[in-house]
């Protein structure tokens, strides 16, 4: 346990910045390179389209640097408190989920697309998605690339065994309901949640209010009788005893590959995970919308979806305007980046090309980016606020405490909005 | 202090040694300046910022507002009292299993001596991540083996890591099996020093193995077992490594400690200056109770 005392490793990062000195850039004559920090799938996406766009614009070259998720944070934060160009992309992947919170601290750091003339393209896009990308003075700040429309994946077999016709699941209810017959005639549970870390179909119920953590102007939305609403279901989905308790997503995966768990609810990416991992289970999946709270109700939310951002340290900005723009308004590239890594696109006339509609064979011939699409075009707008992180921490301590420690939901919601409302300087939703 | 080393004369000399010239400085300018750059800039400039909060991404002075803050949160309190019941639990457990360890390595076995003790060494070098990953599947509920070994004897599954309880229980295992080693190893060096001729006396009265033990063994180890804990005392206030992979902290926050804490405020949530604030905390609280270690123990040596 002997460490550097945390305090110097704190001020360490900050401190480096400070201390580092500016290597020689060519600032003079824009040298036409950029570099592109992503992970994962995206970082695949976009390597593959650099051949395309090199050919398209010989001036300028592309690289990519692959690196992991948590990466890419650490190096763009340490990054941008020293504001120091050599150590910067010029273009940089970052989540819906994050965009506030790096605008709000690092407001200036981050080029404002609009003014290098994104907002033709500012329609194009799904509602959903690029709301939550534009600044107060109605900026777009970054290129919006992937969505992750939410739906429940789930076991054909396992359900006709437990004789559950899935088309009759319309509400949260009926899902419960499902879930009790599975538990009863198959012995398997209906889908997972996860204790430690992250419990999204709570926040798609939340999204299915029209609300967020947060309501639009902000406010924290713990106390609303949507955010009541939502923890009382899955109050009851816990009760009914149809849930997995679960550590973290790789368990429920483990759980889904040895048959004790016959859906999860997720966003379009789970595709990828569900064949890359289980791919013994070919034939067995299917797809459906999510419940909604009422019958006709809203079935759609977003989890997950990525930007590309431009730091306004680049020397290259036009240059990677070019290359973002290639990235997420070509219709090709969207297309291309859905049917090979499972990346959603949130481009409107991607979504609508007839190659998304094709049967898939793992699924057992079906049409299930038909399903995302559909939702996709519905997705509430929602307001991640620079406090996303950490309200998802709170809400899922309400959740443990209601799912553990049998706390009443007004009590988990109210310690929550108190918590929230303290630590962040907001004010309480009245919706 | 009557040791002759001390006496005047060589004092003097050293003096005159020490005035003959600048390499002594030369020889320790690159870890000072090392140090200055890398500790004590930051050192001071986290306690700067442990007075600011960010507003619309600049650093405004705002006094003794994070303090303030800290006093009021019920997280960090949580945080604090979860750090409090592991350095209880853990650090007593780890100490008395490293001295019997310590002990039965030093005297009771002969043979694979060496082994053993590289045995028990080997969890304090092993990298971090494969040791909470292995502990991930160990633990697993539904499919780990300790699960899988306990239902087929009959006993109940147990939630290791989606229990409040239990995931406590799991990280103080997890600290308990890298650290002991590292304890055994300090202990043991300790009881090689301690004077042969103190237990050829004490058998020549005729004092029994245990009567040994606690009237030699544990007074000689004294200065030992107060380094131990006091060490202790400071990693398991800078516990992170492992409830960071293995638990995240939760579930419902049982396994916070202040470190973790002071983590995801300052990365995840870019509040430097409160996250400095903690850190500031911590300090405090370490030095306090260290401070008491060395007063209950007595400090003679």
């Amino acid at each position: 346990m002997q460490r550097i005392v945390m305090p110097l490793g704190i001020a360490l990062l900050i401190a480096l910045g400070g201390c580092s000195q500016e290597t020689d850039q060519a600032v003079d004559e824009p040298s036409e390179e950029i570099t592109v920090w992503a992970w994962n799938l995206e970082a695949e996406y976009l390597k593959d389209i650099v051949p395309a766009f090199e050919e398209k614009y010989p001036d300028i070259k592309v690289n990519v640097l692959k690196l992991s998720a948590d990466q890419v944070y650490q190096r763009l934060t340490t990054g941008l408190a020293a504001g120091i160009e050599s150590q910067l992309p010029d273009l940089v992947q970052v989540e819906n989920q994050r965009i506030d919170l790096y605008m709000d601290r690092f407001r200036e750091s981050f080029v404002d697309l609009s003014e290098m003339g994104f907002d033709e393209h500012r329609d194009k896009f799904v509602e959903g998605k690029i709301a939550p990308l534009m600044n107060e003075d109605g900026g777009v700040m970054a290129f919006p690339r992937d969505i992750g429309p939410m739906a429940v994946f789930y076991r054909a077999d396992l359900f006709e065994e437990a004789g559950i016709n899935p088309a009759d699941i319309k509400t949260w209810d009926d899902y419960v309901e499902a879930g009790v017959a599975m538990r009863e005639q198959t012995g398997t549970l209906m889908t997972g949640i996860q204790l430690n870390h992250d419990t999204s179909f709570y926040r798609a119920m939340l999204q299915q209010h029209e609300l967020f953590y947060f309501d639009l102007e902000g406010n924290v939305a713990a106390n609303t009788e949507a955010a009541r609403r939502s923890m009382e279901m899955l109050k009851k989905m816990d009760d009914a005893g149809i849930l997995l308790h679960a550590a973290t997503a790789e368990e429920i995966n483990a759980a889904i590959k040895n048959d004790a768990v016959a859906s999860v609810i997720s966003g379009s990416w789970q595709k990828g995970i569900i064949e890359d991992q289980m791919p013994e289970q070919e034939g067995l999946w299917r797809v459906m919308k999510m419940p909604a709270f009422e019958e006709d109700g809203l079935t759609a939310a977003n989890d997950g979806g990525s930007n590309l951002a431009i730091t306004s340290v680049s020397s290259n900005k036009e240059a990677a305007y070019l290359f973002g723009e290639f990235a997420s308004v070509d219709v090709e590239n969207q297309l291309y980046g859905a049917m090979e890594y499972g990346a959603y696109p949130a481009l409107i006339d991607a979504i609508e090309q007839p190659e998304l509609d094709e049967g898939i064979p793992f699924y057992g011939g079906q049409k299930i980016f038909s399903i995302f699409a559909e939702e996709a075009v519905d997705l509430p707008v929602i307001n991640f606020t620079s406090d996303f992180l950490r309200a998802r921490e709170t809400y899922n301590d309400a959740i443990g405490r209601v799912v553990l420690q049998d706390v009443p939901v007004e009590e988990a919601l109210e310690t929550a909005a108190n918590r929230l409302e303290a630590s962040t300087g907001r004010g309480a939703s009245n919706e | 202090m009557s040791n002759p080393a001390f006496s005047k004369g060589t004092k003097h000399i050293k003096r005159k040694k020490a005035s003959s010239g600048l390499a002594p400085y030369v020889f320790i300018a690159p870890a000072a300046i090392l140090f200055i750059i890398f500790t004590g800039y930051p050192v001071i400039y986290s306690f700067v910022l442990s007075f600011t909060v960010n507003e619309n991404g600049v650093n405004t002075f705002a006094g003794l507002s994070n303090y303030i803050r800290l006093f009021q949160d019920s997280l960090f309190y949580e945080a604090l009292f979860n750090t409090f019941i592991i350095l209880l639990v853990q650090v007593p457990v780890m100490i008395c299993m490293a001295v019997i360890l310590a002990n039965v390595l030093h005297s009771g076995i002969r043979r694979f001596k060496g082994p053993l003790r590289v045995a028990f060494f080997t969890p304090t070098v092993t990298s971090l991540v494969a040791t909470a990953v292995i502990f991930l599947l160990i633990l697993n509920q539904d499919f780990g083996i300790i699960n899988y070994v306990l239902t087929s004897i009959g006993i109940e599954r147990i939630p290791w890591l989606n229990d409040p309880f239990w995931a406590k229980v799991s990280v103080i295992l997890a600290i308990l099996w890298r650290w002991t080693g590292y304890n055994m190893v300090i202990i043991l060096a300790g009881l090689q020093v301690i004077p042969k001729d103190l237990y050829e006396a004490a058998e020549i009265d005729g004092a029994s193995t245990v009567k040994k033990f606690f009237s030699i063994t544990v007074p000689q180890l004294k200065p030992v077992l107060l380094f131990a804990f006091v060490m202790s005392t400071i990693g398991t206030f800078q516990l992170f490594d492992e409830v960071f992979i293995l638990t995240g902290g939760g579930p419902i926050n049982a396994t916070m400690t202040v470190t973790m804490y002071l983590y995801e405020n300052g990365f995840e949530y870019f509040d430097f200056g409160y996250a400095s604030a903690i850190a500031y905390v911590i300090v405090i609280i370490i030095a306090f109770l260290s401070f008491i270690q060395f007063k209950v123990a007595g400090d003679r040596e």
